[in-house]
């Protein structure tokens, strides 16, 4: 009886340390940017939308690709023509 | 159960120091003199005035919204005993001189450089602010700049920590 209680035990310990393991693993490839260090986040450089020719393409490429032309303010049917 | 009883200390050990280092500035939460942070330009004793200790950032564009009402409060109320210290946490010192060349606040704006105070503070939002009585000790808390209804909810708190 106590050989296999001990057997139970340290399967239960195997899982155990496993789950740290995995736990610690997965932890750090996470890193928590608090309200105050988001300087570098809100810069312009940041912004999709910063470079106008850039947006236009993009957009075009978007509408031509997905039939979505009209979503945005632009005429069209999606056929990529406009 | 030996083995079962050192697996749950070793979980507890990795999960505990994760909440024990979630503190941070709260309601009756005595302060310390703010020089011993170390911030850049110095910051003015707490001891015997009513202080708002307020967080801010060049690129926080509700931060630099609160400045003027700031100002006037502490146009407002400087002479019975409040005043303003508006801790930079910006990065780029570069930015937060552009901004402050701009404005030219009469109250303290030292620089917190090493984001060692706001991390002290614990703060969640941006702008942060914390009201503080002529004991040190904090009274009131904000988070987020709501204009009109957040001056007069400051003007509130500063009429009753004055008049204690």
């Amino acid at each position: 009886m106590k050989k296999r209680t001990n057997r139970f035990e340290r399967a239960v310990a195997k899982i155990g340390f496993g789950l740290i393991g995995a736990i610690a693993l997965l932890v750090a490839g996470c890193a928590t940017v608090e309200p105050y260090q988001k300087g570098a986040l809100a810069d312009y450089t940041m912004r999709s939308d910063r470079d106008e020719l850039s947006k236009v393409m993009t957009s075009h490429i978007q509408f031509s690709r997905e039939a979505t032309t009209g979503g945005e303010g632009v005429g069209g049917g999606g056929c990529g023509c406009n | 159960m030996n083995i079962l009883w050192r697996t749950s200390v070793a979980i507890l050990a990795f999960v505990l120091p994760t909440s024990l280092l979630a503190d941070g500035w709260e309601v009756d939460t005595q302060l310390e003199e703010l020089a011993s942070y170390g911030l850049e330009a110095g910051a003015p004793a707490l001891n015997g005035k009513v202080t708002l200790i307020d967080f801010w950032a060049s690129w926080c564009a509700p931060c630099k919204a609160a400045f003027p009402e700031m100002e006037k409060l502490q146009g407002e109320y400087a002479e019975k005993g409040f005043q303003v210290i508006a801790v930079s946490v910006d990065q780029s010192e570069k930015m937060m001189q552009r901004f402050l060349d701009r404005q030219k606040p009469s109250f303290a704006t030292p620089h917190d450089a090493s984001q060692s105070l706001v991390a002290k503070a614990g703060i969640q939002v941006m702008p942060s602010s914390f009201m503080v009585d002529r004991n040190g000790k904090i009274r009131f808390t904000h988070e987020g700049w709501q204009g009109k209804k957040s001056v007069s909810k400051l003007r509130e708190e500063i009429e009753l920590l004055l008049n204690e």
